[in-house]
C-alpha cells in the first residue's frame, strides 16, 4: 500500500497541474443514498435492495463485491444515468429523483464524472476530441446567465484544458490519434482525463483496472488517489480487486444487491 | 437566446459525431443521397412539364386577347355566326371596341415532295410528317390588339417585314411567327403546305413576326392571317371562334349583362382568363395524376433516408447513451439527428434539381405530345423555369426528409444514458414491442380501408392517395411480428438443408430484429411500389387492348390526317361521305362528329353518329352487357315518346356527372334547350371527359352542323379492305389530306397513344426500379457493416472467408426474398386502390384486373438479382475482415 501510495506516477505533469486545477474547484458536497431499490421490471428480483450510503465531501470510497452483485447498477443510479425504483439520492443536498431530464443531464455535465469500464469512447473521434467533449457540450448550450465567459467557452481555451489533463495523464503525443489505435491502458487514460477534463465534483468509476494490466491498473489507481489527494475531489470507485481498494480511504462491500456494514 | 460561439460548438459536435460517421458509411450515404435525388428530380421533371403546358396556353391567351377584358364564345362547341356583330355596333358610343377572331389549329406538312407534282398533291398523308401550329386570325384593318401594344418595337422580326402591307389580304397568305420561322426554316416570300380540315393548302409567307405582342403568343410558333382569307382556308365563311371586346373596366359588369341579353342562349359573354382556368380545369386530372405519381419516387426516397437514419441511430445507440452520459441533453441530441437528415436531404435535393431540370427537357416532349393530342389541341412551348419552381422542389425533398426523419429522431433522443453501458437493448425491446406495433399496422390498415371508400376531394382522389400512404405505414408497422414469425423457421430450414452456418446467417438477422425490419420493411416499399404501377399500368393496357377489340369493328377509319396530330382539330366536309359511300365495296358507313361542349361549368365531349349503323353493324359494349340494337329497340320509342333525345353516354361521363340510365338531362344548342334521354352508358377510354352521343340527324338539325369528325367504314364481307382503301383513295382530290386506316392500324395507333400517354409512367416505373435497387444495396450494407463483430468472432472461432462469404449472400437472399415477398403482397393492395379508387376517381373509367406477369417476374428477377449482386461486396467485405479487427472495433 505504501510502495503504491509513494510511487512516481507514470504520468507526466501530475503534480505540476494539480495545483491549479485546485484553485478552479469549488467546496465539494457530500453524496447520499437513502434506502435505495431497483429492478427492472416488476416481476423481476432486485437488483439494489435498501442500499444507504454517504460520501463526505473529498472522500474516496471502493466499492467491492462479486459480479453481478449490483455495484455498476448502483453506481448508475449515483450518476443519474438510471432512476432508483425506490429510495433517493442527493447530490449537494438536492435529489436526484426530483429533477427533470435536463436538469438531471445538466448536473451530470458539470458535476459528475463517469469512468466506464468499457472505456466508451467515440470511434469517430480523436483522443483529444474525446477528452474535450464534455466541454464542447457545455459550450453549444447557452446557459442563461452565463454571459461574459466566452474566455472559457473559446476553442483555444478548451484545447488549453484538454493538453493540461492529457499531460496528466501521460497522452500528450497520442492527441490525434483514434481509439482504435490505443491500448487498453490508454483507452483507460483517455476515459479518466474525459471524467475529470470538466473538474467534477464527484467523480465516479466503474472497476477503471478492471480491463488493464497489472502497471497499467496501478498508473491509473494512482492518478484517481492523486487527483482525491490534490483536489480533494470525491470518488467513488467500484472494483473487485483488493489492490485497487486499498487505495481508497474507506471500503464497502456489496453482496446480492445489499451494502454490507463495515 | 443562442449565441454565435455555442452555434459554432454545437456544429463542430455536428461535424465530429455526425458527419465523420457518414463519411466513414460514405457508399451507404451516397445510395442514400441518391435516392432522394432521383425523387426530387422526377418531382420537379413532372410538375416543370406539366405545368407548361397550362402556362403556355395562359400565356398565349393573354397575348392574343391583348387589353380585351371581355369575350363571347359558345358553350356548344359550335362557332359563332359573324352576323351578330352589326348588332354590336352600339358599343362604340360608350366607348367600347370589339374584334372578331377566328382560332384553329393548322399542320405544316414536313418532309420533300415528288418533284414532278405540286407540293400539296399527295393525298397518302400516311407518309408524311405534319406538326401543329395554331393559325390565328384577326380582322387586320380593324383590329385593335396590335395598336393596344404599349411598346413601341417593330412588330416583324429582322428580315421578316412585309414587302407590301396589302399582301396579307390576299387569299392563301399569312404572316408566321419568329420561332415557326426558325423551325422550319421559312422565309418571307417562301411557300408553305398546311393541312387545314382535310386539305392541303399552299400559304404565302407575307412577314415574318417578332416575338413581341401577338408575334409571341404561342411561343412564336403561330401562323397568323386575316379573317376573310382565314375562314376561306377552313371551310367556315360567316363563323368566328370569338369576339373580343375592350370595355371600361368600371361600366364592365353592367356592359356585360347588357351583351349577354343580346345574345343567344348558347354563347357566353366572360372574362377572357375563364378560358385559362377552363384549360387548367381540362388538364387538373392529368396533372394531379403525374404529380401524384411522382411523388411516389419521392417517397421511395425518403424511406431510403429513413431507412439510413433509423439504422444509424440503431447502430449508435450506445454512442448516443455516452453523450447522454457526459451532458448531452436530449434536444441536442434530436438536433444532431436532424441535422443529419437535413444534411443529406440539402444534398440529395440539391442533387435532384439538376438532375430534373436534366430529365424534364425528356418528360416535356412526352407530356407535351399528350396534352397536344388529347386535351388543349395546341403544342405545348418550351420549359419556363423559375427560382420558385427550384424552391417548390427543394421544399418537398427537405420536408419528406423531415417527414422521414421523425421517427429516427424521436428514437434517438429518447436513448436512456444508461444504455452507454448496454448492448442490444434496442433490439430486446423491439421483440417485446412487436405485437403491439401490429396492432398499430393492424389499426392503420383499418384506417386505410376507411379512406379507401371515401370520394373524392374536388375530383382529386386525396383519400385515395392517403389510403396508399397508410397501407405503406401499416406493412412497416406489422414487418417486426411477421419476421419474428417467420425468421427461425426458415433459420432452422436452412440450417437442415444449407448447413448450420447458412441457418446462423438467418439466426442473426434474426438477434437484429429492429435493423432487419427497417431493411425489410423499406425493400418491400419498394418493391410494392414497383408491383402496383406495374399491374395499373399492365391492366389498363389490357383492358384498353380488349376494349378495342370490341368496339373497334369497322373495316375502315377515316378521319382529316390533322386529327391524328389531335383529337380537336379539323372537320371532314360531308361531301366526302357521299364519296365513300358510293366506293365499291361499302356496304355502310357510321358518320360521327364530336365537339367539345360545355356541360354543368366542365368540359365534355358532345358527339352524334349514326345510331341505325351502330346498332347494326357495330358493337358498342354497354355497362349492362346488353347488346345496343336491342336496348335501341326497347328504349328509343320510349325517349322519342317523351319528348327526349335518345342518347348513349360514356362511362366516364356517367360518373362524373352522376347520370344513370333513364335520367333526362338538357344541354345548350344553337336552337335552345334540348331535353337528352339516356339510353345507356357504355365503356369508353377516349375522354376522361366523357362523351354524349346522339343521333346525327337532330344534331344537324338542332345543331345546323353538317361537318364530321371520322367515318367508320363497314365493307361487304367480299371486299378487301386495301383494295377499298385504294379505290377510295384514288376518287379523292388531289389535295386531300385523310388518314385512312385499316382496323388492325387503328388498334395499333390506338396502343401507341396509350403506351405514349403512359410514356412518363413508364420511365417512373424505372425510377422506382432504381430507387429499389439502391434501397437493396444500402440495406445489405448496413447490416453487414453491422454484423462485422459477429462474422469476425466467427472468424475468430475458425469460419474460413468463404464461410463468412456465403453467410452473408444468405443474408443478403434472405432479405432481398422477403423484402420481396412483403411489397408484393403490399403491392398488389396498392394496386387495387390505384385501379379501384384513384383512377377511377381521377379518370372515371373502369380497369380489369390483369397481372402483368412478364414484366412482374423481369422486375423480381432484377431485384433479387440485385440483391445477389448487393451481397457480394458486403460478402468480400466481410471475408475480409480480420477478427481482431473486428471485435477491436467494437
Amino acid at each position: 500500500m505504501f510502495v503504491l501510495l509513494c510511487r512516481r506516477p507514470a504520468f507526466k505533469g501530475v503534480g505540476t497541474q494539480v495545483t491549479d486545477l485546485n484553485k478552479t474547484t469549488p467546496s465539494l458536497p457530500g453524496v447520499s443514498v437513502v434506502g435505495v431499490y431497483k429492478r427492472y421490471a416488476d416481476a423481476q428480483p432486485w437488483v439494489v435492495e435498501d442500499a444507504c450510503l454517504t460520501l463526505a465531501a473529498g472522500e474516496f470510497v471502493a466499492l467491492m463485491g462479486p459480479s453481478g452483485c449490483g455495484k455498476s447498477t448502483l453506481l448508475n443510479l449515483m450518476a443519474g444515468l438510471d432512476m432508483p425504483t425506490r429510495g433517493e439520492i442527493l447530490i449537494a443536498g438536492q435529489p436526484l429523483n426530483h429533477m427533470n431530464d435536463d436538469t438531471l443531464t445538466r448536473m451530470r455535465r458539470t458535476q459528475i464524472g463517469f469512468v466506464f469500464q468499457a472505456f466508451n469512447l467515440l470511434n469517430t473521434l480523436t483522443v483529444a476530441e474525446n477528452v474535450r467533449l464534455p466541454l464542447d457540450l457545455a459550450a453549444a448550450e447557452p446557459v442563461q446567465g452565463q454571459n461574459g465567459s466566452s474566455a472559457e467557452t473559446s476553442l483555444g481555451h478548451r484545447q488549453r484544458r484538454v493538453e493540461t489533463v492529457l499531460e496528466q495523464v501521460g497522452l500528450t503525443h497520442r492527441q490525434t490519434a483514434y481509439p482504435s489505435m490505443l491500448s487498453g491502458g490508454e483507452m483507460q487514460r483517455v476515459a479518466i482525463a474525459r471524467a475529470i477534463i470538466h473538474q467534477p465534483r464527484l467523480l465516479l468509476a466503474d472497476e477503471p483496472t478492471g480491463n488493464l494490466d497489472s502497471e497499467n491498473g496501478q498508473s491509473v489507481l494512482a492518478l484517481l488517489q492523486s487527483l482525491n489527494q490534490t483536489l480533494g475531489q470525491t470518488i467513488l470507485m467500484v472494483t473487485h480487486s483488493e489492490e485497487a481498494a486499498a487505495v481508497a480511504s474507506r471500503c464497502m462491500r456489496m453482496k446480492d444487491g445489499r451494502l454490507q456494514s463495515p | 437566446m443562442f449565441r454565435i460561439s455555442s452555434l459554432i460548438a454545437g456544429f463542430r459536435l455536428f461535424r465530429q459525431c455526425n458527419l465523420r460517421d457518414l463519411y466513414r458509411n460514405r457508399l451507404r450515404t451516397t445510395l442514400t443521397i441518391l435516392g432522394i435525388a432521383l425523387g426530387v428530380a422526377v418531382l420537379l421533371a413532372i410538375h416543370l412539364s406539366s405545368r407548361a403546358a397550362v402556362v403556355h396556353f395562359e400565356d398565349s391567351l393573354v397575348r392574343v386577347a391583348g387589353k380585351s377584358n371581355l369575350e363571347i364564345v359558345s358553350e356548344t362547341g359550335q362557332p359563332l355566326s359573324e352576323a351578330i356583330l352589326p348588332q354590336l355596333s352600339w358599343l362604340w358610343q360608350v366607348p367600347s371596341h370589339y374584334s372578331p377572331v377566328l382560332e384553329s389549329t393548322v399542320a405544316i406538312q414536313q418532309g420533300k415532295h415528288p418533284p414532278n407534282r405540286p407540293a400539296e398533291s399527295s393525298p397518302d398523308s400516311e407518309s408524311l410528317s405534319a406538326t401543329l401550329v395554331p393559325l390565328l386570325a384577326v380582322n387586320m384593318l380593324a383590329d385593335r390588339q396590335g395598336q393596344d401594344r404599349e411598346d413601341q418595337s417593330s412588330p416583324w422580326a429582322p428580315g421578316g417585314e412585309p414587302t407590301n402591307l396589302w399582301d396579307i389580304f390576299k387569299p392563301a397568305h399569312a404572316y408566321v411567327g419568329q420561332q415557326l420561322a426558325r423551325q422550319q426554316g421559312l422565309k418571307r416570300g417562301q411557300k408553305m403546305v398546311v393541312w387545314a380540315n382535310e386539305r392541303a393548302v399552299s400559304l404565302t409567307i407575307s412577314g415574318i413576326l417578332s416575338d413581341e405582342g401577338l408575334g409571341g403568343a404561342y411561343s412564336g410558333a403561330l401562323v397568323l392571317m386575316d379573317m376573310g382569307p382565314a375562314q376561306a382556308l377552313l371551310h367556315m365563311p360567316g363563323q368566328l371562334s370569338r369576339i373580343s371586346l375592350q370595355v371600361p373596366e368600371d361600366q364592365l359588369e353592367s356592359l356585360q349583362e347588357k351583351i349577354q341579353a343580346q345574345l343567344p342562349a348558347s354563347w357566353v359573354v366572360q372574362r377572357p382568363e375563364r378560358r385559362g382556368q377552363q384549360v387548367g380545369q381540362l388538364l387538373r386530372a392529368y396533372q394531379l395524376n403525374l404529380m401524384a405519381l411522382s411523388f411516389i419516387a419521392l417517397l421511395v426516397g425518403a424511406f431510403l433516408i429513413y431507412n439510413t437514419l433509423s439504422i444509424t441511430v440503431i447502430r449508435r445507440r450506445s454512442e448516443i447513451g455516452i453523450l447522454r452520459a457526459l451532458g448531452l441533453l436530449r434536444w441536442q441530441v434530436a438536433a444532431l439527428y436532424l441535422m443529419e437528415a437535413l444534411w443529406v436531404g440539402t444534398l440529395g435535393s440539391l442533387l435532384g434539381l439538376a438532375l430534373g431540370w436534366w430529365m424534364a427537357q425528356g418528360t416535356l416532349g412526352a407530356v407535351s405530345q399528350t396534352v397536344q393530342q388529347l386535351y388543349t389541341g395546341q403544342p405545348v412551348g418550351h420549359l419556363r423555369v423559375e427560382w420558385t419552381d427550384f424552391a417548390w422542389a427543394f421544399a418537398w425533398g427537405m420536408g419528406f426528409t423531415l417527414l422521414a426523419a421523425i421517427c429516427p429522431v424521436w428514437e434517438a433522443a429518447t436513448v436512456a444514458p444508461a444504455e452507454a453501458s448496454r448492448r442490444g437493448s434496442d433490439e430486446s425491446r423491439l421483440h417485446r414491442l412487436s405485437v403491439r406495433l401490429s396492432l398499430l399496422g393492424v389499426a392503420l390498415g383499418l384506417l386505410a380501408l376507411w379512406a379507401s371508400i371515401q370520394p373524392p376531394v374536388s375530383d382529386f382522389p386525396l383519400f385515395g392517395f392517403l389510403a396508399a400512404f397508410l397501407l405503406l405505414l401499416a406493412a412497416a408497422a406489422c414487418t417486426p411480428l411477421l419476421l419474428q414469425a417467420l425468421l427461425p423457421p426458415l433459420s432452422r430450414l436452412l440450417s437442415h438443408y444449407r448447413g448450420a452456418q447458412q441457418g446462423l446467417a438467418t439466426r442473426m438477422l434474426f438477434g437484429a430484429l429492429g435493423r432487419t425490419s427497417v431493411a425489410v420493411a423499406s425493400l418491400a416499399i419498394s418493391v410494392s411500389m414497383l408491383v402496383s404501377l406495374t399491374v395499373m399500368i399492365g391492366s389498363f393496357r389490357e383492358t384498353v387492348v380488349q376494349w378495342v377489340h370490341q368496339t373497334l369493328q369497322a373495316d375502315l377509319f377515316i378521319q382529316p390526317a390533322i386529327r391524328s396530330l389531335s383529337r380537336n382539330t379539323g372537320f371532314l366536309h360531308p361531301a366526302t361521305l357521299s364519296l365513300v359511300r358510293q366506293t365499291p365495296g361499302v356496304r355502310a358507313v357510321d358518320a360521327f362528329i364530336e365537339r367539345p361542349i360545355r356541360f354543368q361549368g366542365q368540359q365534355t365531349y358532345l358527339g352524334a353518329g349514326d345510331f341505325e349503323v351502330l346498332g347494326q353493324y357495330g358493337r358498342l359494349p354497354l355497362l349492362s352487357g346488353e347488346p345496343l340494337s336491342r336496348l335501341m329497340q326497347r328504349e328509343q320509342p320510349k325517349m322519342e315518346a317523351k319528348g327526349w333525345v335518345p342518347t348513349l353516354v360514356s362511362e366516364s361521363f356517367a360518373l362524373r356527372f352522376g347520370v344513370k340510365a333513364g335520367q333526362c338531362i338538357e344541354i345548350k344548342s344553337p336552337t335552345g334547350l334540348l331535353t337528352l334521354g339516356i339510353m345507356g352508358i357504355y365503356t369508353d377510354f377516349s375522354s376522361e371527359q366523357g362523351y354524349l352521343v346522339i343521333p346525327r340527324s337532330v344534331y344537324a338539325k338542332r345543331f345546323k352542323d353538317d361537318s364530321l369528325s371520322s367515318l367508320a367504314v363497314f365493307l361487304h364481307p367480299s371486299a378487301d379492305s386495301q383494295q377499298v382503301r385504294q379505290q377510295f383513295m384514288r376518287r379523292l382530290p388531289r389535295q386531300s389530306r385523310l388518314s385512312i386506316q385499316t382496323n388492325r392500324a387503328l388498334r395499333a395507333e390506338v396502343l401507341r397513344i396509350f403506351d405514349q400517354t403512359f410514356a412518363v409512367t413508364y420511365a417512373m416505373q424505372g425510377v422506382a426500379i432504381a430507387v429499389a435497387v439502391l434501397a437493396i444495396l444500402n440495406t445489405l450494407l448496413a447490416l453487414v457493416l453491422e454484423h462485422r463483430r459477429d462474422l469476425g468472432l466467427l472468424k475468430y472461432l475458425g469460419a474460413s472467408q468463404k464461410t463468412i462469404r456465403q453467410m452473408v449472400l444468405t443474408q443478403a437472399l434472405t432479405l432481398g426474398t422477403l423484402g420481396t415477398a412483403l411489397g408484393w403482397g403490399v403491392g398488389w393492395l396498392l394496386a387495387i386502390l390505384l385501379i379501384q379508387v384513384i383512377n377511377r376517381q381521377s379518370f372515371h373509367w373502369s380497369i380489369q384486373w390483369h397481372w402483368p406477369w412478364p414484366s412482374l417476374l423481369l422486375a423480381t428477377g432484377l431485384l433479387l438479382l440485385t440483391a445477389w449482386l448487393g451481397g457480394l461486396l458486403p460478402a468480400r467485405m466481410a471475408g475480409k475482415t480480420m477478427a481482431t479487427e473486428a471485435l477491436r472495433a467494437e
